[in-house]
């Protein structure tokens, strides 16, 4: 493991591997019961050693739910996007920071941002000031904002398909890689998408940006591109 | 070694991650200021101006963010323009006031997309322009695409409804004389962004925001604020103002779908 990549997972309660953590638990646990025993046999000094061994427990506890792992659901996730993210998306290859850097230099993966970000509307006051968000993100990657929600306007579905074609020259079975910040579904429910388009060699990269810019690699401002469709018609904004 | 020295580099580019966002919100601020304030200087206001605002936020729909200036070498204030730089609009509102006031306390409920410097402009009467800033980090929330808590299928039963009512402040609660008196202005308004997704189509709900206020008292105009999206929903404007003759505030609103808005609101503490 990077020691860059301690900080990180601290930072941002991704789990270590569950076999690293599990041995770990064991080793704290069987010292902490060791000293609990020593203490009810000797009573030497009793009350230290057994808050050391109570301290101990407590921290294996906090461990545990630090590490708890999140769930994939069955289903795309419909809101709280900004969460913690399941280890893995059923169908697709997940890569670390490492692994995204390394199919980045060899070139050939479309890399596919996800983040999400509203158009300008239309309905503004006249001569308004304006100011279209830049995103730094990995460079040469296709933005393709609002696919990664969990349901999609028939439009932007259209669009995103008909994106992906293009991006893919019309080969089903071509990788691509899709990623947005850390802790963030929009990757998730986008490559789960892409699945279920039928791409065969869906790639989630779920540290995203975040992951990408705490090694320092390159990253550059960027605009997105945005699915056009029409604005809701309201009844009240007659 | 190389990996140890990366991961310390790594984490030293955290620490200073700080000083990173800094930077960048000082170049959002050089796309912006010419586009507003084309080549004029702008002076660091000194003691001149006061900005209030949460260094973190509790509710990104809904900051309060209030201003204090005074200028005593008789000149007097002829508009104050808030700013919010990493918003997609980043002029909050421009209050102008219409009686060459050299005093002014005025408080407003901003919402915020992301961390943000927020900023007062003082142009002063003789065309100067002072400036202040405060950081002011949020929560996550995401606010201008955050769904409005207005029914809109109900919003013709309430939209433009106001409501006024008398501040007790600190110094009139503690039988001082208010030179000024101190008001609140609420106003029924979803303010809606055009960033906002309705949940059930899946499009952009249309921006309609109130984008000109003005307050008479009686016959004479108080101010007048052009604003944004970045108003709250529902927006709550506190100002002082002197009575002067009438004891009504006339408060007409406009917002971006043409409609207009008039109240007449007697003045004094809320029974």
């Amino acid at each position: 493991m990077r020691l860059s990549s301690l900080p990180l997972r601290v930072f941002s309660l991704q789990a270590p591997p569950a076999k690293v953590l599990e041995q770990a638990r064991k080793a704290l646990k069987a010292a902490a019961m060791g000293m609990l025993n020593h203490c009810g046999r000797t009573g030497v000094a009793r009350q230290n050693i057994a808050c050391v061994a109570t301290v101990m427990l407590a921290a294996i506890f906090f461990v545990d739910v630090v590490n708890a792992q999140v769930a994939e659901p069955a289903d795309y996730k419909l809101d709280n996007f900004r969460s913690r993210v399941p280890e893995r998306l059923s169908g697709a290859k997940t890569v670390s920071t490492l692994e995204a850097w390394r199919l980045w230099q060899a070139g050939g993966v479309p890399f596919i941002d996800v983040m999400p970000q509203a158009p300008k509307p239309k309905k503004l006051a006249k001569g308004v000031f304006w100011l279209d968000k830049t995103r730094d993100n990995i460079p040469g990657s296709f933005w393709l904002a609002n696919v990664g929600y969990g349901r999609l306007h028939p439009d932007v579905d259209r669009w995103f398909r008909s994106r992906l074609a293009l991006v893919t020259a019309g080969r089903k079975d071509k990788p691509i890689l899709f990623y947005c910040l850390m802790n963030c579904w929009m990757s998730w429910n986008a490559a789960k998408r892409a699945l279920e388009y039928g791409y065969s060699n869906v790639i989630w990269y779920p540290d995203g940006s975040d992951g990408w810019a705490f090694e320092n690699y390159p990253l550059k401002a960027s605009y997105p591109e945005f699915p056009q469709t029409p604005e809701a018609e309201l009844a009240t904004a007659r | 070694m190389h990996k140890t020295l990366s991961g310390l580099l790594a984490g030293a580019a955290l620490l200073l991650s700080g000083t990173v966002a800094d930077l960048r919100a000082e170049s959002t601020w050089n796309a912006i200021k010419p586009a507003i304030f084309q080549d004029r200087a702008i002076h660091q206001s000194g003691d001149m101006i006061k900005l209030d605002a949460p260094y973190r936020t509790i509710d990104d729909r809904t900051i309060p963010i209030a201003i204090n200036a005074q200028v005593s070498d008789g000149r007097s204030i002829r508009s104050v323009t808030l700013l919010a730089d990493d918003n997609p609009m980043p002029v909050i509102a421009v209050l102008r006031l219409a009686n060459g006031e050299t005093r002014l306390n005025f408080r407003l409920n901003i919402r915020l997309d992301g961390t943000s410097p927020i900023r007062a402009v003082v142009e002063t009467s003789d065309g100067a322009l002072y400036m202040t800033e405060k950081l002011v980090k949020t929560s996550g929330q995401g606010a201008c695409a955050s769904p409005p808590v207005t029914d809109l299928d109900k919003i013709t039963d309430t939209i433009g409804k106001m409501e006024f009512a008398d501040v007790v402040t600190g110094a009139s609660a503690s039988g001082q004389t208010l030179i000024n008196r101190r008001g609140r202005l609420k106003i029924t308004h979803p303010n809606l962004t055009g960033l906002q997704m309705n949940q059930v189509t899946l499009q952009h709900i249309p921006a309609r925001y109130i984008d000109t206020l003005t307050v008479w008292n009686g016959e004479k105009q108080l101010f007048t604020i052009e604003s944004g999206i970045t108003v709250s929903e529902n927006p709550e404007i506190e100002f002082d103002y002197r009575l002067n003759g009438s004891s009504n505030l006339t408060v007409v609103a406009t917002d971006t779908d043409g409609t207009r808005f008039k109240s007449v609101l007697p003045v004094g503490p809320s029974s």
